[in-house]
């Protein structure tokens, strides 16, 4: 057993009585765990007071079951045993704090994934394990202290970085709900990337216009302060109150730095177009090899004549599109980018863009040959596969290549077209075809832009593939890891106009809804310090990844003045790297101490529940309750 | 050996009637609903990929286009209504067109006027023609008056000639296609690809039983109604020979040999009948095969048509003992389309008759080899 000190009762004077709860969840947990001996197992606990079984807990008759042993018999924990946590931990949480209780001193042990699903056939065996998961989760929660959410001032402004189209939509969708909002673009000029384009997918609207409509709302909004040829060079404070250094290098010397207080931050800095590499494919090898975009502007640029489509000031009779230049690179195939990896995601957008390209060089130049190499087409969008079929019946020729075999061009000399452009063709059962050409055009996919010293401010989250990376995919898809740090179109991975739109809106509404009101509450699972324990080694502070979370200060203690470590709660993530690091148990994360850690895997591999040692309560008990923090740095 | 693409094949046989064919993305779907599709399952997708990346030769030497009875399984399948069918039945005018010399065959497939044109020419070469051999006087006299006889008989022979040349330029030229690379075959094994050929054509076996999943009575059953016409077409031919044989060669002055009369008005009856059926399929358009008529199918029925209306009126006039010069006009038309369907063979869809036999003889001899 570990240390435990049972010197003390709760701060309340009242003796810790658990009450475990035990749910069938309808026949997922009831059919293969015997639910009635997990609850009479645990009611041997020496702390446990109530222990009963449920068909539903979540349900209405469920949370009265825990509302009802609050009030009437004194439970002051509680532990359910239900299914997972993301489900409905918020639920019982509420539960407790209807019934007048602090509403961490909960626990829940998720005995459906982690047992009855995952143990069908072992009904003995899953039972044994819910004990001791059950057990465990008592020994956490009578460790556990009281806990309040962390309070933060607010402060309603935005700063948004980069001004396309994405970052052009996200200050239009604030300063309509009322936020300030400061809009930094590195370049001359708002717009970005579809600035340079003609005709967009699947709108068939003109570029310049989405634009200029855009650069029409922006301008006309008295809340959005535009700041050109500007880059953000500081990045500091918390979310709620950041303090944003924004360049401006064409100011006055002493005047180019400007301070901009904001309660959030959007990043909209967007993408590169992939280069190829010198002989990929044959580019920077033959004038007939050329990217997408400059197809693209060079098909904008050819005038409607009777010598039919020239592009570089030569006759394109015959063009070849080859996707995928630049993405789904395999390792030993292609050769690998700066870093050393290849980029082996799907830059997405290529396929449409290509094929969109194709019908207007068909309906353009309808004696043109077409043929289109890929892997896969993936016109996945809705519209887009439209593009994809009436290119094939304008009589597009479609190619299939290995994915370790890419075409190769080889110019000709002398012959009747430029070149030509060898692939093994799975449509044609892998044989080797050789296809006569005047262009090759490449569909290079995305790259992330040069973004380091943003990155670096506070070192933002970054993926495998280079690009700033949200905190979950699906369920907070535009959220960095940095609280109050939104990511907006394709800074964040390859996105088409209406995707980065998308993304756009939903990071301002995210913003907006941290903004809401004049203070956001935090979750308190972050890192404590125990001033008594702390010996000032800074062990921690070499751990933490997260700038301004944690500082070394002097601080007045008993008399004397001792250097300590001192947690922004605004800034903590409660990731514990500190916490592992302490040889004194000074810092640990609320919620989550190591203390508990230790008496749960006491719990987990004790032999019997009912020999567990009784535990009054831990010593010291504090209640961790922060003020509104409202400095910036 | 790396193929070299070639975009205008396949813009020539779109031009053949397979208007839709560029929306194929090979899915395989018809490959998958196909009763002829093998073991690889390409059929009828490598026929469409042959002629998108344009492999003549390998197009032309296969056979596959020539086993196709176009059930419309594949069309109906084809989930960007691509024709797949369609296609296949492109590729068997696109082949019968190459493999004649004369370029007469891609003009008229192309074209319904020079069809027409080339059609009413042809007719009245060998009506003349006919004429020069046996007429009455006064048209013979009439006729040479506007040509002369030297020029109308030789043009007559020469246009025979270039038909009969023709049909055996593409009987020798299918043999050669679609057995080439195939290993010398042993005397048995041609015995034995025969036999299965000669039953196919026979019984139709496989045709009807394609079709069978179509529902309907047999009047509307392309099967059955395929399988009556040339029967039809076979038992009139043998009439003929036989009339030819018996009323003219032999010297028995008969005036009507009736075995032939009953055999060429039983048959006539059954392709009359079978063609109208035919031809009622295609205006009702009763399955996606005949959901697509291009002129060259209506020219085939239309001629078969006309054919039997003027076979009958001259059995009727015999059997009345009528005569006079309507008769004799009507007989003479007869007898002109009667030479020009037969010696047109290898111009026309009818040049089915020479290439599926080939055809189905190449793949037996070959799937006995491979075994």
């Amino acid at each position: 057993m570990t240390e435990t000190n049972t010197s003390a009762l709760e701060p309340s004077g009242d003796p810790v009585r658990v009450g475990v709860y035990v749910c069938h969840c309808g026949g997922n947990i009831s059919d293969v765990i015997d639910t009635k001996a997990v609850a009479a197992a645990l009611a041997a606990h020496p702390n446990v007071a109530v222990s009963n079984d449920y068909m539903f807990m979540c349900s209405d008759p469920g949370q009265a079951l825990i509302i009802d042993d609050i009030k009437a018999n004194h439970i002051n924990r509680v532990v359910v045993a239900a299914c997972s946590p993301t489900l409905h931990e918020i639920t019982f949480r509420k539960a407790l704090q209807r019934a007048g209780l602090n509403p961490y001193l909960f626990e829940y042990v998720n005995i459906r994934e982690q047992a009855s699903w995952v143990h069908k056939g072992d009904h003995e065996g899953a039972t044994r394990k819910a004990v001791r998961l059950v057990a465990a989760g008592v020994e956490k929660v009578v460790r556990q202290d009281e806990l309040f959410p962390i309070k933060v001032g607010v402060e309603p402004h935005v700063v948004v970085v980069g001004g396309g189209v994405a970052g052009m939509s996200a200050a239009v969708a604030l300063a309509g709900r009322g936020l300030g909002v400061t809009l930094v673009e590195k370049g001359v000029a708002l717009g970005g990337r579809v600035a340079d384009l003609d005709r967009v997918y699947p709108t068939e609207e003109r570029g310049a216009d989405l634009v200029q409509d855009l650069t029409r709302q922006v301008e006309g909004h008295s809340r959005i302060d535009v700041r050109l040829g500007s880059e953000v060079v500081g990045l500091d404070g918390h979310v709620g109150k950041f303090a944003v250094t924004v360049r401006t290098s064409s100011a006055a010397p002493d005047d180019q730095d400007h301070l901009v207080r904001a309660g959030a931050v959007v990043i909209a800095t967007g993408f590169d177009h992939y280069k190829p590499a010198q002989g990929e494919h044959g580019f920077g090898e033959s004038p007939a090899v050329v990217t997408l975009p400059d197809f693209q502007a060079a098909l904008r640029q050819c005038p409607a004549s009777r010598r039919g489509l020239q592009v570089n000031g030569r006759p394109a009779r015959s063009v070849a599109f080859i996707h995928c230049v630049g993405s789904r690179q395999i390792d030993g195939v292609h050769a690998p980018q700066a870093d050393g990896k290849v980029n082996d995601y799907c830059s997405r957008t290529c396929c449409t863009a290509t094929l969109h390209t194709i019908r207007q060089v068909q309906s353009r130049f309808p004696d043109v040959d077409v043929y289109d190499l890929h892997k896969d087409i993936r016109t996945y969008g809705r519209g887009h596969e439209a593009y994809y079929e009436d290119a094939s019946r304008a009589g597009a020729l479609f190619f299939r290549f290995p994915d370790e075999e890419p075409p190769t061009f080889a110019a000709s000399t002398g012959g009747e077209y430029a070149g030509t452009v060898t692939t093994r063709d799975i449509l044609t059962w892998g044989e080797e075809l050789e296809i006569p050409v005047d262009l090759v055009v490449l569909a290079t996919g995305m790259v992330p832009r040069d973004i380091a010293s943003l990155i670096d401010l506070r070192k933002l989250p970054v993926g495998a593939d280079r690009f700033l990376q949200e905190v979950h995919p699906k369920l907070r898809p535009v959220e960095t890891g940095v609280a109050g740090i939104l990511l907006a179109g394709a800074c964040q991975g390859p996105m088409d106009i209406n995707e980065a739109c998308t993304a756009a809106q939903t990071a301002a509404v995210k913003a907006a809804i941290l903004l809401a009101n004049p203070t956001i509450e935090l979750d308190p699972f972050v890192a404590v310090v125990d001033g008594e324990r702390c010996d000032g080694c800074g062990k921690c502070l070499a751990e933490c990844e997260y700038v301004g979370a944690l500082t070394m200060a002097d601080v007045e203690q008993a008399g004397a003045t001792v250097r300590h470590a001192v947690v922004n709660p605004a800034m903590c993530v409660g990731c514990g790297a500190c916490a592992a690091v302490c040889s004194p148990r000074a810092i640990n994360v609320a919620g989550w101490t190591l203390d508990q850690f230790d008496a749960m895997v006491d719990a987990i591999i004790a032999e019997d529940v009912g020999a567990l040692a009784h535990t009054e309560c831990r010593a010291g008990v504090r209640h961790i309750e922060f003020a509104v923090i409202s400095g910036g740095n | 050996m790396a193929i070299p693409v070639d975009p205008t094949l396949i813009r020539e046989i779109k031009r053949h009637g397979a208007f839709d064919v560029s929306a194929c993305f090979h899915c395989g779907n018809c490959s998958a609903v196909c009763p002829l599709s093998d073991a690889q399952g390409n059929f009828p997708r490598r026929m469409i990929r042959l002629g998108q990346i344009g492999d003549r030769k390998r197009l032309l030497d296969a056979p596959e286009a020539w086993l196709c009875y176009y059930c419309g399984e594949c069309s109906d399948t084809c989930p960007r209504e691509a024709g797949p069918g369609e296609y296949m039945a492109a590729v068997r005018r696109y082949a019968v067109a190459q493999a004649e010399p004369t370029g007469l065959a891609r003009v008229m497939y192309r074209s319904t006027g020079a069809l027409a044109i080339l059609t009413l020419l042809f007719a009245i070469v060998l009506g003349a023609f006919l004429v020069s051999i046996k007429a009455p006087a006064e048209a013979r006299q009439w006729l040479f008056r506007l040509v002369p006889y030297e020029t109308v008989h030789n043009v007559g022979i020469g246009v025979g000639g270039v038909g009969t040349l023709a049909m055996a330029a593409g009987t020798a030229g299918a043999l050669r296609r679609f057995m080439a690379g195939a290993p010398r075959p042993t005397g048995t094994a041609v015995a034995a690809a025969l036999r299965r050929t000669v039953a196919e054509i026979a019984t139709m076996k496989r045709h009807r039983s394609e079709a069978a999943s179509k529902a309907g009575p047999w009047f509307a059953n392309a099967a059955w109604i395929h399988l009556a016409i040339m029967y039809g077409f076979g038992g009139l031919l043998l009439a003929t020979i036989l009339d030819f044989v018996f009323l003219v060669i032999l010297p028995l002055h008969l005036t009507t040999f009736w075995p032939a009369r009953i055999i060429g008005t039983l048959s006539g009856a059954a392709m009359m009948v079978c063609v109208g059926a035919a031809i009622r399929r295609r205006v009702t358009r009763a399955e996606r095969s005949v959901g697509q008529s291009l002129a060259a199918d209506w020219w085939l029925l239309a001629f078969l048509f006309a054919l039997g209306i003027t076979g009958f009126w001259v059995e009727v006039a015999v059997t009345l003992r009528a005569a006079g010069p309507v008769q004799d006009i009507v007989l003479l038309i007869h007898a002109a389309m009667a030479m020009e369907l037969v010696l047109l063979t290898a111009f026309t869809k009818l040049a089915h008759v020479i290439y599926r036999p080939i055809a189905l003889f190449a793949t037996y001899l070959r799937a006995q080899d491979a075994a």
